[in-house]
């Protein structure tokens, strides 16, 4: 993983993998399996979502002089997937089946559509744009394992 | 990339892409009265104008509605940049369509002259204005390579479409571009076909990995397949037109599809995401249909029975609309309308964090159960349509079974707006 996008794609589909055990453990109503990967979900996906703001983003806004653009979406749907999350826990901590799985097919959708700006739009432009690439991943790198 | 003009949240309002879907189920419905009216003459020929009266409720009044809604809000999603002043725009164009496309079917029932005009002009203003939106968008550098080029060969195949549509329109009331050949009409009706798979296949390159957590398609089918299409469309319009060019081109656009359905089963095969899905199922109905629609275009004709024989076109055209278009369309529905509810109302949360328990989630709107019921109806209402291609006399069955299903999409999507201008309101009292 010698990039940022690389890196932090790879990062994505990690999430989803915790993610989607977690769901479908739910569906099965396996409360035990549901909470562990659940649990390592929101762990890697707060390490995720830090590392971005901290990180990625002040150094993107740098180089590019745009501070109320793209970031600021991010940051701004950054929040509500912690919103969502917050709500999923609460659900899951009440093992109610039908109102975790409407809550995480609304979280699912909205990450993906999410990873796909990031990936597609973002992570490429903060490549092009800042302009120490390497130290950059190594401070992600660091936070996030 | 060019950073200027990118927006990262240049989602339309919402009431631009629900009017369109919100008017598509009334064109769907009309089409089932129309069935019930005409009764088994609709079955006779595909050249009846009742048959063709049909064909064009379904085609622009359902599928085009949709698609042309649903491209408004999908452009900032894959490319980052929205139609500007989407509202004149979208507004516009959904009252010029659903104009030109009410006076186009009623001058398939009254022949009257002035219809025909009305119909010239609406749809002509419509498209050339939507086409018009739309292209400055697509000309700018934007992200998502295959799907922006899909998404250009789409509206390339639109404009054409169109074009033809009006130039045969066009010869009744004395505009006369065209010979009355009638292979127009079939090169007409592929590139229709054309601009509407292109669209779905283009946008499935990015909807399916994203709602189903499912890997990516491998990049030769994104690029070879749309860009494939085109080019065999494009040779219809370089060749002189003859049923043996036009067959020829049908079925290289068939085997592309298959390739691409192919693909299409094994990225859903390694979906990460496995609970139960309607919309699922929507997709693997469409990727078999065209499993089946080619299965059955190799066999040589005389093995097949005559019943199937006479109705072979008909048979084939019904199959690929009914089974593989309306399929995906009404599963990304169902998925769609409920995202951008839920979308739009969390915006209106942004300011007021505690609003958010007012909330409902993607399942309140329309539930797993309801989304079932639909599929069930879906593929029954598709099957009473073969059976009376076959069996015109059973035109009754086909009828009530388009009503039925989708009256209940209609409710579906009432109910999904109901939940939102609730919830809304709500959302605005907290805020204040």
């Amino acid at each position: 993983m010698s990039s940022i996008p690389e890196y932090m794609t790879v990062k994505h589909r990690e999430c989803d993998d915790f993610f989607t055990e977690a769901e479908s453990a739910v569906a099965k109503e396996d409360w035990l399996l549901a909470n562990e990967q659940f649990q390592l979900f929101t762990k890697e996906l707060f390490l995720h979502l830090a590392a971005e703001e901290n990180i990625l983003f002040p150094q993107f806004e740098q180089a590019t002089g745009m501070t109320s653009g793209p970031t600021q979406v991010m940051r701004m749907e950054h929040e509500q997937m912690r919103g969502l999350i917050k709500d999923l826990t609460s659900e899951l901590d009440n093992e109610n089946k039908d109102q975790f799985l409407g809550l995480s097919e609304t979280l699912m959708v909205m990450m993906q559509q999410h990873n796909m700006k990031e990936e597609m739009m973002l992570y490429p432009m903060a490549q092009q744009n800042i302009p120490s690439q390497e130290t950059v991943l190594s401070e992600i790198k660091a936070h996030c394992e | 990339m060019k950073l200027t003009g990118l927006s990262f949240d240049a989602l339309p309002p919402i009431d631009i892409p629900f009017r369109y879907f919100l008017t598509a189920p009334i064109f769907a419905l009309l089409s089932a009265i129309i069935v019930l009216i005409y009764g088994e003459v609709i079955w006779m020929s595909r050249w009846h104008p009742t048959t063709i009266l049909l064909t064009h409720s379904f085609t622009l009044g359902f599928i085009t509605m949709v698609m042309m809604g649903a491209l408004y809000q999908i452009l900032p999603v894959v490319g980052g940049v929205g139609v500007s002043r989407v509202r004149f725009v979208g507004a516009i164009c959904h009252a010029l369509l659903f104009i030109g496309t009410f006076a186009l079917m009623s001058h398939f029932v009254y022949q009257q002259y002035w219809l025909k005009v009305s119909a010239f002009i609406a749809l002509g203003l419509c498209f050339c204005l939507y086409i018009l939106a739309i292209s400055l968008v697509l000309i700018k550098r934007l992200s998502q390579g295959d799907t922006i080029v899909g998404i250009r060969l789409a509206i390339a195949a639109l404009f054409f479409t169109v074009c033809l549509g009006l130039l045969m329109l066009g010869r009744t009331i004395g505009v006369e571009f065209l010979s009355s050949s009638k292979s127009y009409t079939d090169i007409h009706m592929l590139w229709g076909l054309g601009w509407v798979s292109l669209l779905i296949i283009s946008v499935s390159f990015q909807v399916v990995p994203m709602f189903h957590v499912a890997p990516n398609f491998p990049r030769w089918i994104m690029k070879l397949i749309p860009v494939g299409i085109f080019i065999l469309l494009v040779s219809l319009l370089m060749l002189t037109p003859s049923s043996k060019v036009i067959l020829t081109v049908a079925g290289g656009v068939l085997l592309l599809h298959c390739i691409y359905v192919w693909s299409l089963i094994s990225i859903l095969r390694q979906r990460k995401r496995k609970i139960p899905d309607t919309t699922i199922k929507f997709w693997q109905l469409a990727a078999y249909t065209i499993f089946v629609i080619s299965g059955f275009s190799i066999v040589p004709i005389e093995f097949l029975p005559k019943y199937l024989t006479q109705k072979y076109s008909l048979l084939i055209g019904a199959s690929f609309i009914y089974f593989f278009i309306l399929s995906v369309l009404i599963g990304m529905l169902l998925k769609i309308m409920p995202f951008l509810s839920y979308t739009h109302l969390q915006q209106k949360c942004l300011m007021n964090f505690t609003a958010m328990e007012y909330l409902p989630n993607m399942h309140d709107f329309i539930n797993k159960s309801q989304g079932n019921k639909l599929f069930v109806m879906h593929v029954v209402s598709g099957i009473s349509l073969l059976v009376t291609i076959i069996f015109p006399y059973l035109y009754y069955i086909f009828s009530f079974a388009l009503f039925v299903e989708f009256s209940w999409l209609f409710f579906l999507m009432l109910k999904t707006m109901n939940i939102y201008y609730k919830s809304a309101k709500k959302i605005q009292l907290a805020s204040q």
